[in-house]
Parts: C-alpha cells; structure tokens; sequence
C-alpha cells in the first residue's frame, strides 16, 4: 500500500504522508465499523439460525394442478407427525390458493409455496417472513408465530394488472384452539374474513 | 506555482484551477482536518448505533428468518 | 472543439427532456397510491406509468446523461479533440432510437412489465429491442471513452491520467462489464420468447443475470456524482482535493466490487442458497467502504475550502463556505442525503435483515433517497457547471439554481421519510391503488400523503431546473466563458503508481470475482431439471 500511496516528487503543501495516514486511519475505522456489523450478522445466522430461505427445490409449473404435492386438495395447512405444521399455497395471478390459512401460535410452520404461472412474494404481516415465490421453484421458509391474530399476507412482487388485489391472510390461534380444529375448517373456518 | 504537476487534475493547465494560497492552506490544515473527521465520525457512530438498534430492537423481534 | 460541445450538450438535452416529464409520471403515481382524488383513476396505467418512469429515470435518462458528461471530461481534461467522434453521434442516435422504440408499447399499454421486467412475464417485443439499442448506443460511449483514455495515455507516457478522465473511463468499464448481466437476459432468454421461438424460460436464472446489473448499475450512476464531488466541487468551494490518490483508490475499488455483489437483490429467492447469498452480503460490507472513504475526503476537501476562505474553529468553518455557489451547495446536500440513504443500504444489505424490509415500501423509499436524492442532485450542479461551457452563455442566475437544489433536497426528504416507514409497517411496493377502508391499510393513510406533498416539491423544483437551463440556453452570448476547471489536490502528484493509472490489473481481479460469486449460481441452472416455466404474455392477458 505504501508504494501505492508514494507521490514521488509530488510539491505539495502538506507532507502526503500526513494525508496518507490520515486517510489509512480513517479507513481502518471504517473496516472496524462494516466488520462489527458483519460480525453480529455472523453471530446471528450462526446462533440463532437467521439465514435467508436456502433449500433450491424445483418443480414444473405446468403440472403443478395435475398431480402431486400442489394439488388443490394438498394445500393449505398439514399436521406433520412431529406435531409441526406445513403450510402449503399456491401464489397465481391474482390469487392465493389457499386465501386463507389457519396455524397454532408458538409451533414451529414450514411454509412452501410456488407459482403455475409468474413470480410473486409474500410477507406476513410485519414478521420476517418474506419471500419470492418464482415458478420453477420451491420456496420453502420456516416461521413460528408468538402472537394469535389474523395476519395479512400480501403478494409482494408485481406479477401483472391485479397484483395489489392480492392478498391471503394467516390466522394464528392458540394450540388448545387448533386441535379442536376438524382439518376441513382449517381453511374454510376464516375463509369469511 | 505547480505547474509541472498539473497533469493529475488535468493535461493543460489552464484547466487546472487557479489553487488556493500556499499559506492559507498550510494554515488551514496545520491541525488536520479536525472539523471533517469530527463530522465524518459521528454520522458513521450515529449510522452504526442505528443499525445496531434496527437489528436487535426491530428486527429480532419480528421473528425467524428463513 | 464546437462539434464536441454540441455533442454533450445533445446528450443532456435528451437526458434532461424526458427527465422531467418522468418526475410529472411520478407525481401522479404517488396520487393514485394516496387516498386523494387523482384524474385519471385506472389501475393498468399506473403499471404502464410505473414502466415508463422506471425505464426512463434507470436506463435513459442517466444514460445519455453520463454520456454527455464524459464527452465533455474526455474533451477539457484531456486538452484534445474527441477521437471518434462520429462514433459518438452514432451512439446518441442509436440511444434516442432505442428510448422512443421502448417507450411506444409502453404508452400503448402494452408493456406494462416494469423497468425489471421479470419472466416469465413477458411484455412487448419493442421493449426488449429498444432497451437493447440503449445498451448498444452506450458501449460506443464505453469504447470511446477507453479509446481516448489509452490515446492520452501513449501520448503522454508516465504522466497521471487526469483523475476526472480515469474515473469517468472507470465508470465506462463497469458499465461495459456489468450491462452483460441484463443483457444476456434479454438477449439468450427473454427476447426468444418474446418473438415467439421458445415458449418457456427460467425465471431463476433470468433473475441471477439481471442481478449482474441491478447493482452495479447504480455504481454507473453514483461515479458522476462522485466525480464532481473530487475534481468539480474543490474550486467552486474554493479550496483543493484533500487526496488524490484516496480518490483513485475509491473508483478502483467500484470497478472491482460493484458486480460481485449482485445477488444482495436475490436474499429472498428460493433459487439461491445461503451460502452464496452470504458471499455477496460479504462483498457488499467491502464496496461500502468507497463510499465510507469519500464521505471524510469530500468533507476534509470543504473543510480546507472553509478555512481558506477564514474559518475559524473546530466547525465554524462551514459557515465561511461559499452556500451561493450551486456547487457547493450540491455536494452539501447531497451528503444529507447519502446518511440516510446509505443507512437504507446498510439495512438492507445485512444478509438476512433483509427479510424485514423486502419488496416493502422500504425498498422504493430507499432507493429514490441514494438515486434521486444524492445522484440526481448532482446531475443538476453538474448540468449548471456546465451549461455555460457547453452553450457559450452565462447562467442566468445561480441563486434560482440553489434554491432549485434546496427544493429538491427537502421534496425528496418528505417524499421518501413517510416510504420508509410505511414499509416498516409492512406496505408492499408496486400496488397501483390501497383499500384505505381496510383500518390496516388505513394507519399508512397520512404517509402516503406526506409523500404525495414530496413529490409536489420535487416536480416544482424539476421544472424549475429546466426552467433555468432552457432560459440560460436563450441569454445573450458572453464574450468568454472561463472553460471546466478540474481541481488541485493538496499534494498534487507527479507520478502516479501504475495500478492508479490503469486498468488491466482491476479487470483481471474483477472477472475473478465475477466468477468465484456467479459461476456456481449461474452454472447451477444449467444442471437443474424441470424449472422452465411457461412465458405469460402481458399483452394476450389484456385481450382475455
């Protein structure tokens, strides 16, 4: 770096080693700074698993109502044997497939979604749950929501004229609530909001 | 005058601009850039504290990621 | 050297006539996204005028103006005639052309796909082709741009590029290397489909190219901006550049971590894993570091301008700077805006805090900061400064332009504040009209009127700034106007390290960054199965 920073011959006013130590200073300070950051990003992912949505899963948009885990009778919420919840959509111009979803608070919810046809996201309400739903592409992100209450969940990418129409909503109830629940009225119960 | 070394702002040095005076800016940085340094690091303090407290006011508190 | 001035100033014309009616699309816009009464009340065309603004305000209008602008440096800092200068109207032509042929589906309703025009949604062939043309009018600009470099440099061996002319052929060569992303988008996937060859494409990697260029493109616009902060602004200030090698290093360092950052765009797309997206989080801490490196430069540079000029004390030399001076005034403003903008950037460049922002009124808010607000304001001191060299006329009046700046700072200010929170409080982006019935819907009510009165400001002032430029334009002729001069740097150097005068080391270590980055995420595509997707059509989807 000296080499880099030597002005030979350079008439100055001040030494340029002053300026240049100075501004070596100055960006030290500012490496120390972005690495702290960097550090609690680090520390976090690592701790506490705040990683962004990893698993690459894909799947053809053609066939997705034909046949397989996206058919209409497969969406919306699934009681896994391990007590966890998958919480199944389709994202479709200008729809949610399901729109409206009902889950237990405080249980751990694999949410995954694709599309048949252009790319939207989704996000609920102001939780991190915030994803891109591309076609081709399994989206798979896990949440586990605290609170009980009826969430909205936007589409959050324009995927054409009705995208701001476009909204389904989660409604989180207690887990004393959600077993009493028929698997039927997991959707239709909140479909009246 | 410097003009044999005004080809780093320029090739002709009539587009070089006309410098300030030497003593007035020997003057002006005979203790460093004080003042810059002062205003540069507390808007980077300030953005730092802010970022910090997003991070774990705001957005921890919204839940798991991924 | 008329030929030259007319040159630039074409482009600047050209860039600024369909800036300002793209501020009026803004305007209304922000009205049909309030609750306020807005003429014209239809949801399709705010997607249509949403297009229109996007397309213009990120590929035309800064184009053709960073065009003009290096035009005009090649020229004064050089001390030469431009090389190839048929070349360059070739290019303007070709960018003109290819706006108009973009922008005609787009106001037929036809092509309603926004400036990102993912797939598979697929708009108007025109588009593809005219954004295309843009493109290929601005690589005659890359190509000159490094012609005269490389001349300059023959002819004049050992001696320092002028800092404004390496910088500028900086900017030119990330611009060359970072267009290829999109590029190969529209031309490999999209333009295909669209001419009706292929019926199905891959959303995930179309995405990963754009993501080549969604970012660094916003470097391609910064380094103007910059370039007047370091060798415009010290003289207007009344003063001299605190480091010139600092400054080199800070362009050095755009060109090589401006692209390898891309995929920050993609944190929430399922197509990546988070090892990667990790990578480029990483990255994007280092290219926040140039940045970081001009903020002190820039203000140490006002502040040797201020004590020069009789300042006294610790700070009080702010107040000895010349505020009349429009660019002054500029870079002061422009650094307001850069704390919370680059505070934006930081949010959401932080790996998975990403997620609390995403495709979230956020996002709009923070990008009309960095690039309307920073960048665009010094685009119009750049325009001011040059204005009188390139037209032979004085500039009607300087004190009309600062307060067009003063405008233009706060209309940008109160538009994007009430963005930001609206997004934290979870308001999606892109959504032509609100149902403010909803009481959740209803809380954002106040902010989206508070941006409306933004934007209010924002298009007074933009009329105002043509306003003065179209006067000036039409003023009596003066008998001379003293030419662009380029600052002097504390200790100007004589002999500049090989690595600060050139290029082929940097472009060696940007394609290896390119490819440790993008290879894997790229390549990736090529060995998955079933992802293609069918094309939607945007315009059959109208016939339904």
């Amino acid at each position: 770096m000296a080499e880099l920073l030597n002005n030979e011959g350079a008439s100055g006013l001040i030494p340029e080693e002053t300026v240049e130590r100075t501004e070596r200073r100055w960006l030290f300070a500012m490496a120390t700074v972005l690495g702290l950051m960097l550090a609690v990003v680090v520390f976090t992912g690592v701790t506490q698993m705040m990683n962004p949505l990893s698993d690459v899963e894909t799947i053809n948009p053609a066939t997705l109502h034909l046949q397989g885990e996206f058919v209409e009778s497969n969406l919306g919420t699934a009681v896994e044997t391990d007590g966890s919840i998958t919480l199944r959509f389709l994202a479709e111009q200008y729809t949610f497939v399901p729109q409206c979803a009902v889950v237990p608070a405080g249980t751990l919810i694999r949410f995954r979604l694709t599309s048949p046809d252009v790319t939207h996201g989704f996000f609920v309400g102001t939780t991190n749950t915030n994803a891109m739903v591309v076609p081709g592409y399994v989206t798979n992100v896990m949440a586990r929501f605290e609170h009980p209450g009826t969430y909205t969940m936007p589409c959050d990418e324009f995927c054409g004229f009705g995208h701001h129409a476009m909204a389904a909503s989660v409604v989180v109830v207690p887990k004393e609530q959600f077993t009493k629940l028929r698997p039927e009225e997991r959707t239709t119960t909140c479909g009246a909001q | 005058m410097e003009e044999e070394h005004h080809y780093s702002s320029a090739s002709e040095p009539e587009r070089v601009s006309p410098s300030i005076s030497r003593s007035a800016a020997l003057e002006a940085l005979k203790n460093g850039p004080r003042g810059a340094l002062v205003i540069a690091a507390t808007a980077v303090g300030l953005l730092l504290v802010g970022w910090l407290l997003f991070y774990f006011v705001v957005f921890l508190t919204r839940g798991a990621v991924g | 050297m008329e030929r030259s001035r007319l040159l630039s100033l074409a482009h600047l014309w050209a860039a600024f006539l369909c800036f300002l009616p793209a501020t009026g699309l803004g305007l209304w816009q922000l009205l049909m996204r309030s609750p306020l009464p807005v003429p014209v009340d239809d949801p399709n065309a705010y997607y249509a005028s949403l297009t229109a603004h996007g397309s213009i305000m990120a590929y035309v209008f800064p184009t053709l103006f960073i065009m003009g602008f290096g035009y005009a440096i090649a020229v004064s800092a050089l001390g030469r005639p431009l090389r190839g200068e048929n070349w360059a109207w070739a290019g303007f032509v070709l960018c003109v052309v290819g706006s108009l042929m973009a922008l005609a589906p787009i106001a037929g309703g036809r092509s309603s796909i926004l400036y990102t025009f993912y797939p598979p949604l697929v708009g108007s062939v025109w588009y593809y082709l005219g954004v295309a043309l843009v493109i290929v009018g601005s690589y005659f600009w890359v190509a000159l741009m490094l012609i005269n470099f490389a001349a300059w440099k023959r002819e004049n061996p050992g001696k320092p590029v002028p800092l404004a002319m390496f910088a500028i052929t900086t900017c030119a060569l990330l611009w060359g290397w970072t267009a290829l992303g999109a590029t190969s988008e529209v031309v490999f996937q999209i333009l295909p489909v669209s001419l009706g060859w292929r019926h199905t494409i891959d959303a995930g990697l179309a995405r990963t190219l754009f993501s080549m260029t969604l970012h660094a493109i916003v470097y391609f616009w910064l380094i103007p901006a910059y370039i007047a902060f370091y060798t415009l602004m010290p003289q207007a200030a009344g003063g001299r550049l605190y480091s010139d090698t600092m400054g080199r290093i800070a362009f050095v360092l755009f060109l090589v971590f401006s692209i390898p950052v891309g995929m920050h765009h993609l944190f929430m797309d399922p197509e990546h894993g988070s090892g990667f997206k990790f990578v480029h989080s990483l990255l994007t801490f280092i290219v926040a570091l140039p940045t970081l490196l001009t903020v002190f430069t820039i203000t140490a540079t006002l502040e040797i301008a201020g004590r020069a000029r009789g300042g006294k004390g610790l700070l009080g030399w702010i107040r000895a700077l010349p505020w009349n001076e429009p660019m002054v005034l500029s870079v002061a403003l422009a650094l307001l805006l850069l704390a919370p903008g680059g505070f934006g950037g930081l949010i959401n460049m932080s790996y998975a805090m990403n997620a609390m922002i995403h495709n979230t009124s956020w996002v709009t808010a923070h990008f009309h900061l960095i690039f309307g607000g920073v960048v665009v304001i010094m685009y119009m001191a750049i325009g001011y400064e040059l204005w009188p060299r390139l037209t032979g006329r004085p500039l009607i009046t300087k004190r009309a332009a600062c307060v067009q700046l003063w405008l233009w700072f706060w209309g940008m200010l109160i538009m994007t504040v009430p963005w930001h929170i609206a997004g934290l409080m979870g308001q999606p982006r892109r959504y032509a009209i609100f149902d403010y019935t909803d009481p959740g819907v209803a809380k954002m009510a106040w902010l989206d009127i508070l941006s409306v009165v933004g934007g209010v400001i924002l298009v007074c002032s933009a009329a105002l700034f043509f306003y003065v430029l179209a006067r000036s334009s039409f003023a009596s002729a003066a008998e001379s106007i003293s030419p662009i001069r380029y600052a002097l740097a504390v200790n100007p150097p004589a002999r500049v390290h090989p690595l600060l005068n050139g290029f082929m080391f940097w472009n060696v270590l940007l394609l290896a960054l390119v490819l440790i980055t993008y290879g894997y995420p790229v390549g990736q595509f090529f060995f998955l199965h079933n992802q293609d997707a069918p094309a939607h059509s945007l315009t059959r989807e109208m016939k339904r």
